[in-house]
């Protein structure tokens, strides 16, 4: 359907975002003043308080991925996702194109440089930068490990950089960054096959050692960096090649989609964009300006993303898919890392907080609401076990949270919740993805909530944790034992819903308040029902190449 | 009154039900074993799986091969067996590569030397070899340097070389090569320890040979993911004594290997009762009851005519062998091992 684009229909999306940002607004006025002038009990009053943070939480979320929505609209005039016409570039200005490389199989190492290679942009120089820890672990497995990525390199003309190992894939690049502006520091390595330029590149394009960027990425990126010379960076999308691998492998690449299609654009118009650290080009002159990547945070490019806005630098999202990885194919694998994603973005958020008090005029007002949006996002596990536990609250201990009557109730939230989640879809629509496959993505974001809420908990206590789990032997499903979070909730929303009956049947008392709780535990357990579905997903034995 | 009875009765039979398939499902389950052939030549061809397939009387689950090294090292060549494997894996079984690290040229053998692998010269071989075992997409059994307790073969040395030595020389030939596999990324390559049931020379014939025993070869448990033994019934027509049980070939080896690792899947990859020793099937018997007692996963039968026939004819493992199976459990279970191997190295979900 490409007949979504007239100004007329435009104005008809605009307006159903603006309705839904509304209600939802709205909704939330209401549920405040009902929970400042109603009298009750103050424990009652705290579960109400908690219930009210976790609804303005989402609400908070959704009116920013509306209003982001609303950016795209009005920048490209229409939500279909054709690809941005890029400005022609004459200028071939020299790229450093690296990938930061540790102890990958050499399998993955030579496809990502096989594509380099096959890059169409002329002006450019390879690297790898070996960031193997060979002070760790078996000197012959190093031996070894160093003499095959020697051949390799060597085979395919590539040079290879290594240096003395501090401060992981942050640390590399500053020490590639010093490298190539001449500097000679100890530990420093370059085996040179094929001959690196004198003068140091203009731009560095970086990915992670898995990624393989397709033949024309580089040209439109290099004319926009030209085009505007405050640009620091431009970040691209992050896409899975395996997402048909099994059901875990296409939620958590639909899950993806979310983020990339509208908020990355809606930030890179605001000029919020952040960086992700792999399929992103680089101005040098901007990373030497705030002094190289930030090397005190697992976030370094969050961090770094900060410190150039924060300097002046903008930066900028394109939305054309550049290169394509490996994404998870089982739970197990998805919880670990969703958990590294959000201890990473949870423990910026404190950081973030601090630099605000500390320098609020350092960015645009936006900007930073941005960040601070961003770097909560994580809490969603915590808001979801909150929106759980409320309804089972209630129908167990008759604790109320919500201080209304079901008229008003029906009023005031049935339109806003319809609306939200029609537009929400249908947004996504417009990109063609199916009703089925964005619910998909969003239920296995709701079957995480445990990891999501260690993660906080990790995160405020400065904890740098790891998410181990272990799957079962010769499957890739997670045994039992280790979902007893999800499994729990399950069990009490369902005894909640057997109880409730009981009080409908019984008691004949509040009748629809039962009723519309029992509907909210309901609901809750087909969510995290869902579990069950994930961990059933098929092994795929297909190679990480 | 009666009905009481019956009830009664009827809760006490299902009970004793009840505990009798618990009874039964806590012993050991008597696994029939994967049946698997031998073949000969390279590449393998589409008629000789269907030649074997009705000489054992069902699909083969296991198809061995073998394979030497090149003289040279041709860069840009294939050397993975793709099509062979995409031939066995098709008809439903698991190929098993003999992969022999000696050169052929024109009947002789030579052995490539441990020395010169491991001084890199074969790397661009090797590592092009398990770059392309990356690419293709399921797990096989890769039986590098069998029977290495036999003087025959002397891997990793000249012949007269062949000694005390040998098997720390074997043992770190092997370490390097499957490092150089996981190095490139190639788990689906599934490692086999497969020494001969015999150790030529051995002990019982002089006791200053005791350094040629298995055990002393074993490169250990996180290199190996499955054991192989290797043992036929030589047979003579004439020669009292000379043929011996499938039990009594194995029951020693096997033993051996159950105490080095208990938990490690063991195959016989090639075992072979001759045409010349009459009726096999009381001999098919013994090695069906033999391999479900030690719960070996498969066996291969060494279906070529070489020194002897052993070839299987129609008819003959069949009936033995009983009920048809499952299909594709050998893939099925070769697809678990791989998965857990690839998750202990442990990149794909490591990485964002």
């Amino acid at each position: 359907m490409t007949a979504m684009t007239t100004p007329k229909t435009n104005r008809i999306w605009i307006a159903a975002l603006l309705v839904a940002i509304g209600l939802a607004g709205g909704y939330v006025i209401v549920r405040l003043i009902l929970f400042i002038t109603a009298d009750y009990h103050w424990v009652e009053k705290l579960a109400a308080g908690l219930l009210i943070f976790a609804e303005t939480f989402i609400i908070i979320h959704g009116i920013n991925y509306f209003r982001h929505i609303i950016q795209v609209l009005s920048a490209h005039g229409s939500l279909s996702n054709e690809p941005p016409v890029l400005p022609p570039s004459n200028d071939k200005p020299p790229v450093a194109i690296v990938v930061s490389s540790f102890r990958e199989p050499l399998a993955v190492i030579e496809n990502t440089l096989v594509c380099f290679h096959n890059l169409t942009y002329a002006n450019k120089s390879i690297y790898l930068l070996d960031d193997t820890r060979y002070d760790q672990g078996s000197p012959e497995d190093n031996r070894q490990y160093r003499a095959s990525v020697d051949a390799l390199c060597r085979r395919i003309g590539i040079p290879v950089f290594r240096r003395k190992w501090h401060g992981a894939k942050a640390g590399m690049i500053n020490d590639f960054l010093a490298f190539r502006a001449g500097e000679e520091r100890e530990g420093f390595e370059i085996q040179s096959w094929g001959k690196p330029p004198v003068e140091p590149e203009k731009y560095m394009m970086v990915f992670d050692a898995d990624m393989n960027p397709f033949p024309d990425t580089v040209e439109p990126l290099i004319a926009t960096m030209e085009a505007d010379p405050k640009l620091a960076f431009i970040q691209t999308p992050q896409y899975y090649t395996n997402f048909e691998a099994n059901r875990v492998a296409r939620a958590a690449g639909l899950q993806q989609v979310v983020f990339y299609e509208y908020i990355c654009e809606g930030k890179g118009i605001e000029g919020a964009m952040f960086c992700c650290g792999t399929n992103v080009i680089f101005r040098r002159k901007a990373l030497v300006d705030v002094g190289g990547f930030d090397e005190t945070s697992v976030t370094e490019d969050i961090v770094t993303s900060v410190k150039f806005h924060m300097k002046g630098w903008r930066s900028a999202y394109s939305s054309k898919v550049c290169a394509f990885g490996m994404g998870p194919e089982d739970l197990g694998g998805y919880f670990k890392q969703q958990f590294r994603w959000a201890l990473g973005t949870l423990g910026l958020f404190p950081h973030l907080v601090s630099l605000f008090i500390r320098r609020p005029r350092a960015m645009a007002l936006s900007v930073w609401w941005e960040y601070i949006v961003s770097s909560t996002y994580y809490f969603i596990g915590t808001v979801f076990l909150l929106m759980v536990l409320t309804p089972i609250c209630y129908l167990f201990f008759r604790i109320p949270t919500y201080f209304a009557r079901p008229e008003i109730y029906f009023i005031v939230f049935i339109p806003y919740f319809a609306l939200t989640l029609l537009v929400f879809f249908a947004t996504l629509e417009q990109r063609q993805y199916r009703f089925r496959d964005i619910v998909l993505g969003q239920l296995l974001i709701a079957v995480t909530f445990p990891v999501y809420i260690q993660a906080a908990w990790s995160a405020l206590l400065g904890k740098k944790g790891k998410f181990v789990v272990t799957p079962k032997a010769g499957a890739n499903s997670l045994p039992l034992k280790s979902l007893w979070p999800q499994l729990l909730m399950i069990i009490l929303c369902y005894t909640a819903v057997v109880w409730g009956f009981c009080r409908t049947y019984y008691e004949r008392e509040v009748v629809s308040a039962v009723l519309v709780n029992m509907f909210w535990c309901l609901y809750h357990m087909l969510i995290l029902g869902s579990v069950f579905y994930y961990n059933a997903a098929e092994p795929s034995n297909k190679q990480n190449v | 009154m009666q009905l009481s009875h019956q009830i009664n009765r009827m809760f006490k039979t299902a009970l004793l039900a009840w505990l009798a398939i618990h009874a039964g499902a806590n012993a050991q389950p008597a696994q029939i074993p994967f049946a698997g052939v031998a073949l000969e030549g390279y590449p393998i061809r589409v008629e000789q799986l269907s030649d074997a397939g009705r000489a054992i009387g069902m699909k083969p689950e296991i198809v061995v091969f073998f394979m030497q090294w090149p003289e040279i090292f041709e860069a840009g060549k294939s050397y993975f067996p793709r099509e062979t494997f995409d031939l066995i894996w098709q008809s439903g079984a698991v190929p098993c590569l003999t992969w022999e690290p000696m050169t052929i040229r024109a009947d002789q053998e030579t052995a490539i030397l441990a020395d010169d692998i491991l001084k890199g010269d074969y790397d661009d071989y090797l590592m092009a070899f398990a770059l392309q075992s990356v690419r293709w997409p399921h797990p096989f059994i890769i039986r590098f340097a069998h029977e290495m307790n036999l003087d025959r073969y002397h891997w990793g040395t000249l012949k007269k070389d062949y000694g005390p030595e040998s098997p720390a020389i074997y043992r770190k030939m092997f370490a390097y090569i499957v490092r150089f596999f996981r190095i490139c990324g190639a788990d689906n390559a599934i490692w086999c320890f497969c020494p001969n049931v015999d150790s030529v020379p051995n002990t019982g014939k002089s006791p200053q040979n005791n350094w040629n025993t298995i055990e002393k070869y074993y490169p250990g448990d996180d290199i190996i993911d499955v054991f192989g033994l290797d043992g036929y019934n030589w047979f003579k027509i004439g020669i009292a004594g000379s043929g011996r049980s499938f039990r009594a070939i194995f029951k020693t080896p096997v033993q051996c290997l159950k105490v080095m690792a208990p938990r490690k899947p063991l195959i016989v990859f090639e075992t072979a009762s001759p045409r010349s020793s009459g009726d096999r099937r009381p001999w098919l018997r013994d090695l069906l009851s033999s391999a479900q007692l030690w719960n070996l996963k498969g066996v291969v039968w060494f279906q070529v005519k070489k020194e002897m026939d052993w070839r299987l004819l129609e008819g003959e493992l069949g009936p033995v062998w009983g009920a048809p199976l499952p299909e594709n459990r050998a893939q099925e279970w070769i697809n678990r091992l791989y998965y857990e191997k690839k998750r202990a190295a442990g990149k794909y979900s490591e990485r964002n």
